[in-house]
């Protein structure tokens, strides 16, 4: 019953929170400028999404790893590199996007500067979820969300020619101004596919510690939830078509597009798409900043989760506060939510891209489930799957297994060992593999002796890139003895607590000033 | 002292100059409380491993005991 029940919520939740600035911006104003001829690009935009998502739900049940932490291994350091600094870009535009948007929804319903509002709906932001349960939070922007169905509503009663929508599902290239269409198709992909939501949605699996067991629920809510969500979508193309083209209105402004809901249904429609816009983007701003946490702190080891508290995870707080100052510092210089959510979407394209195919890879690779030349026999049984085990055990710790001579295991560095998350005896992120230590040339015994861990390490993996980062990082070098070393598995596990082999100081220098504000600790 | 990244993407070339592709990664062999490199994976299958598109077959290890020295950006290994 409660697994239903979590269905139904998580499902709602979803829908509510579906609909960001991008999907507002793009299918209201493809809507009109071509009608409903652009139908078509939403199911595709739609399954994309669902695809990307229920992979990296299953990527993130079957391994423990979140995007970032795929990324970071499959693609390398350099690359990764690379893929953070572009989404952490295209993550900070969407969130100034969404801000700006949260700003003008507050502005149409209470009429203070436009300025004012931005600050205090940072603020806001800031209170929301240091004070609130992310539970909490969810539920009250993913419901408060589902007033954007009065959209749905307005297209029903704006009675659209039915047969021409249907025929808007068929693809079919414009004549009229086939390089606008070609934007427009472009936009409407990048609007519905939308990396923040994959962040987040599979670091939150791994949050919730989601278990091959958990897959069909995984699967259930990216079908059910975005392929509901994805009606929205279909409900603003029609309002664009059926009113604002019609009327020849170009909804450039946000507060014009609530005025589809607001002309066939009056104030009330009026009120709710204006609420609904808030809440819609107000959810995809959280989900936005977290997101944007996510990627930096699992690329650099970090301690991170929104359900901790926030000085459980010092960094990754530091993280969100920062990146919610720069995107209200960015709309504050006065650029246009809306052009700025045109071009992040437009760069959004290019991310998904380059995400999908390390995640694809993390998905394929048999190692996830575990490949069995990499298991000792006596252990391969199912139970072991379950602990999602690729690698193996580095030593045995019972009297008996000591004694047994244990079969020989063979293991790619690279591949099973480089840019995996550090895990101290308490189960704390502590950092990550950036390099191990060999010693032995040719015609010698080469044995690997130590994990080398730190910023200090990445300008060995980047150039001048990674020197520049590790610069950025405080260029600390720890070198962990492999003896320290208790289980390689999808995450290197330690003997030892990270403090006594000197990982995680960067969120021991943290952790006390923030623990100075109230409820840090809550 | 060498690191695992000094060593992946070198060319690794035999003795008598033929080029055998670049090595990718390393092979290691687990036994109680140590880790003994027992191959470089080269080619490009040990590329697109990385890729989840094809795993390793044997062609495409050079065992450790073959490699001769490592020079500059090459390793050398005997024919």
């Amino acid at each position: 019953m409660n697994k239903i029940l979590g269905l139904a919520l998580g499902i709602l939740a979803a829908i509510g929170g579906f609909v960001d600035i991008g999907d507002l911006v793009f299918n209201t104003a493809a809507g009109a400028a071509f009608g409903y001829q652009l139908m078509w690009v939403i199911p595709i935009g739609v399954v994309g999404i669902i695809l990307y998502s229920e992979m990296c739900g299953r990527v993130a049940a079957v391994s423990e790893k979140a995007v970032f932490d795929a990324v970071r291994e499959r693609v390398g350091f350099k690359a990764g590199l690379g893929a953070l600094v572009s989404s952490e870009i295209v993550n900070l535009m969407t969130l100034a996007a969404e801000l700006g948007g949260v700003a003008i929804a507050l502005q149409l319903l209470c009429g203070l500067p436009y300025r004012w509002l931005l600050v205090i709906a940072g603020l806001g932001f800031v209170i929301v979820i240091w004070i609130t349960s992310f539970e909490w939070i969810e539920r009250i922007f993913g419901y408060g969300g589902l007033c954007m169905l009065v959209f749905a509503v307005a297209a029903a009663k704006l009675s659209p020619d039915w047969t021409k929508v249907g025929h808007g599902f068929l693809p079919h290239v414009s004549q009229n101004n086939p390089w606008l269409y070609l934007y427009f198709v472009v936009g409407l992909l990048g609007a519905a596919m939308t990396p923040y939501e994959v962040y987040f949605y599979s670091s939150g699996g791994v949050e919730e510690r989601w278990k091959p067991a958990d897959l069909g629920m995984n699967r259930a809510n990216a079908i059910i939830g975005y392929a509901l969500g994805g009606t929205l979508s279909i409900a603003l193309m029609i309002v664009g078509g059926a009113f604002f083209l019609s009327h020849g209105i170009s909804p450039e402004h946000l507060g014009s597009i609530a005025l589809g809901a607001g002309q066939p249904l009056g104030q009330v429609g009026l009120l709710l798409a204006i609420v609904g816009i808030l809440f819609a983007v107000g959810g995809a701003s959280i989900d936005t900043v977290f997101a944007g946490a996510y990627n930096l702190a699992q690329f650099c080891g970090w301690e991170w989760g929104r359900y901790r508290h926030p000085s459980g995870a010092p960094r990754f707080t530091l993280t969100w506060l920062v990146l919610l100052v720069l995107g209200v510092g960015i709309v504050m210089t006065g650029v246009d939510p809306v052009v700025l959510t045109e071009y992040a979407v437009i760069l959004l394209r290019r991310r998904v891209t380059a995400d999908l195919s390390a995640d694809s890879a993390c998905g394929q690779r048999r190692g996830l489930y575990g490949p069995l030349s990499q298991r000792p026999p006596g252990k391969c049984s199912r139970s072991d799957l379950s602990r999602r085990d690729h690698g193996c055990r580095v030593d045995c710790d019972s009297a008996d297994d000591r004694h047994e001579r244990r079969p020989e295991l063979n293991l790619d560095l690279g591949l099973g060992v480089l840019d995996h998350q550090l895990i101290d005896s308490e189960g704390r992120r502590c950092g990550n593999v950036d390099d191990l230590a060999i010693e032995g040339g040719p015609g010698e015994t080469a044995r690997v002796v130590a994990i080398l861990a730190g910023p200090g390490y990445w300008g060995q993996r980047a150039g001048w890139l990674g020197r520049l980062a590790g610069w950025a990082g405080g260029g600390r070098r720890v070198r962990i003895p492999w003896e320290d070393v208790a289980e390689v598995t999808s995450h290197v596990k330690l003997r030892k607590r990270a403090a006594e082999l000197g990982l995680g100081r960067g969120d021991d220098r943290v952790r006390p000033y923030l623990k100075k504000i109230p409820g840090a600790d809550r | 002292m060498r690191t695992l990244s000094s060593m992946m993407r070198r060319k690794v070339v035999t003795e008598s100059g033929r080029k055998l592709g670049y090595c990718h990664d390393l092979r290691a062999e687990v036994t109680d409380r140590s880790l003994t490199v027992t191959a470089l994976c080269v080619g490009r299958s040990g590329f697109v491993e990385h890729f989840g598109l094809r795993a390793h077959s044997r062609h495409d290890e050079v065992p450790w005991s073959s490699v001769v020295r490592i020079e500059g950006n090459r390793i050398v290994v005997s024919d």
